[in-house]
């Protein structure tokens, strides 16, 4: 046995591959006898005894506060979305194993309230509440949305931007946030809208104000024809960055605002989202001069299903083509689509 | 159910009916991986946290898409290696950038301290091919197979199998332990 066909089976066999016994036996004899084979598992064995980067002490707990944060944001999506849709919930199984730990869910409080004869009716009393509960603060949101926001035709943001906190100098960005994804904001909305431009196609998202950049190392890329959230008309303004990067920087009414790509993975290719003209904030992103919108549900005339992403969602693309060229997304997909709720098919370009 | 023993599979069903102990057990199994792989992708540690952040976040808001045809690690690997790519596809981050030659001179000469033998492997992973580090963190991280990995990344599980032993013996090299150190 060669050196070479030794150490690639010790590789594989470290790699748990099923291998003959007796194969494996003769590489091990092989690497014992051959100085450069053995040094070369001396060396396999030190990387496995080697610990891997230590995970920070507390990431676990952040990690966890963040994920429960977006529990009881969905429970409350839930109610809100659906009357009644909680008692279709499923119950724990075993209250007596469920009561030795914490309760950490909505429905689970729910549950250990009561006895499970009376879970149900609880449950479904909490949805009832929940309704009216959600009914009043709708009217009541809408009606100081109305007293403190200069009202647009739809003025969200995509919720990625809050996430990244989303302000301007004057925080009213932050204000419109707050109030565009309050959870009883826009009952009837699926998702928040964006804040969007486009240059040269590709749809740029709004992260927020661009603190602390320089202005004078950016140079100009192109330019943007948009009211961004002014309320005014549209207007062309030059798009700033550096090259080759991904972010962009606008001069907004009160300062410079950033913006990036926005990109979806596929088949280990990564795509960018592609827009006609956006002319202000809260414009959906809709499909390029060239290509037509479908008529049918299921792309036709215009695409044809090419396969699903890692997060279950349809991806399509131009019929006799390949997705190579560019992949389209149906109306509405569901978070974390990075298009979320967007209501038209969307259409996205190969990363360069 | 007992969280440290049960298999991800139990832990998945769990989480999907709003369970969330079962699914931190989830993030205490394999977030050591994410953080491992991120660590080495971006080879700075703050990136490694956010990304383990938006990993778990994603995958928690994905359960129910989820469809179980492979496994959870597996799945987990391919939102692991897309987030850190759409991070700086996005421009968000960037991989901090690394000069092989000056990581094997800047090789700690004695890998018989257990500390000195962590930074040297690390600072040897930093150094490896984006794609042959890939396929190693895909088998030796996440546990997949060849064949798990190859599909994942869009290869044929022989290449993976190259690109795993190019990793180790480049690894070997990078830390001199085929000139009879350690």
């Amino acid at each position: 046995m060669d050196c070479m066909r030794a150490q690639e089976l010790i590789s594989e066999a470290l790699d748990r591959a099923p291998l003959e016994a007796a194969t494996l036996s003769e590489a091990k004899e092989h690497c014992r006898e051959c100085p450069e084979c053995a040094a070369f598992v001396r060396a396999m064995l030190a990387v496995q005894r080697a610990e891997p980067p230590a995970i920070p002490a507390d990431l676990i707990e952040r990690t966890m506060s963040k994920v429960e944060a977006e529990s009881v944001r969905a429970q409350s999506n839930v109610s809100r979305a659906v009357p009644g849709v909680s008692t279709q919930e499923p119950l724990p199984d075993d209250a007596t194993a469920a009561s030795s730990r914490p309760a950490r869910t909505w429905t689970e409080l729910a549950g250990r309230a009561l006895e499970p004869q009376h879970r149900r009716a609880l449950v479904i009393w909490a949805s009832a509440a929940a309704v009216i509960f959600v009914a009043a603060g709708v009217g009541a949101v809408a009606g100081v949305r109305t007293i403190l926001i200069p009202q647009r035709s739809a003025t969200y943001v995509y919720e990625g931007a809050t996430e990244s906190g989303v302000t301007d100098s004057s925080g009213r960005a932050t204000q419109q946030d707050q109030l565009a994804t309050a959870p009883s904001a826009e009952a009837g909305a699926t998702e928040p809208a964006p804040s969007l431009i486009t240059m040269d196609g590709t749809a740029y998202r709004l992260t927020g104000a661009a603190s602390g950049v320089d202005a004078t190392s950016l140079e100009t890329l192109g330019t943007t024809r948009s009211a961004l959230d002014s309320g005014g008309a549209a207007r062309t303004r030059e798009v700033l960055g550096t090259v080759p990067s991904a972010s962009v920087y606008v001069d907004g009414e009160d300062g410079l605002l950033a913006f990036e790509r926005i990109t979806r993975t596929y088949g280990g290719r990564v795509y960018v989202l592609q827009s006609r003209e956006i002319n202000e904030f809260g414009e959906w992103p809709s499909l390029p001069a060239g290509i037509n919108e479908p008529t049918s549900a299921s792309g036709a005339p215009s695409f044809e299903q090419d396969g699903t992403d890692d997060f279950g969602t349809p991806v399509y693309r131009l019929r006799a083509s390949s997705a190579e060229d560019g992949i389209a997304i149906a109306p509405n997909p569901p978070s974390p689509d990075p298009v979320a709720g967007t209501p038209s098919w969307t259409w996205w370009a190969p990363a360069d | 159910m007992n969280y440290t023993t049960a298999e991800d599979a139990e832990l998945l069903a769990a989480s999907r009916q709003g369970d969330l102990e079962a699914f931190e057990a989830l993030v205490r199994r394999h977030s050591g991986a994410v953080f491992a792989h991120a660590t080495r992708f971006f080879g700075d540690s703050s990136a490694a946290d956010d990304t383990v952040q938006e990993v778990f976040i994603k995958v928690y808001r994905g359960l129910d898409k989820f469809d179980e045809r492979s496994r959870f690690s597996t799945w987990l690997y391919r939102v692991t290696r897309n987030t850190c790519l759409d991070q700086v596809r996005a421009g968000r981050r960037r991989p901090n950038p690394v000069d092989p030659f000056e990581i094997t001179a800047s090789m700690p000469g004695d890998l018989s301290d257990e500390v000195a033998l962590s930074v040297a492997v690390e600072q040897a992973m930093r150094a490896l091919a984006p794609e042959d580090r890939d396929a190693l963190s895909a088998v030796a991280l996440f546990g997949l197979t060849y064949a798990e990995a190859g599909e994942t990344l869009g290869v044929p599980a022989g290449t993976v199998k190259s690109r795993v032993f190019r990793a180790r013996r480049t690894l070997a090299a990078t830390l001199g332990i085929s000139k009879g150190g350690a």
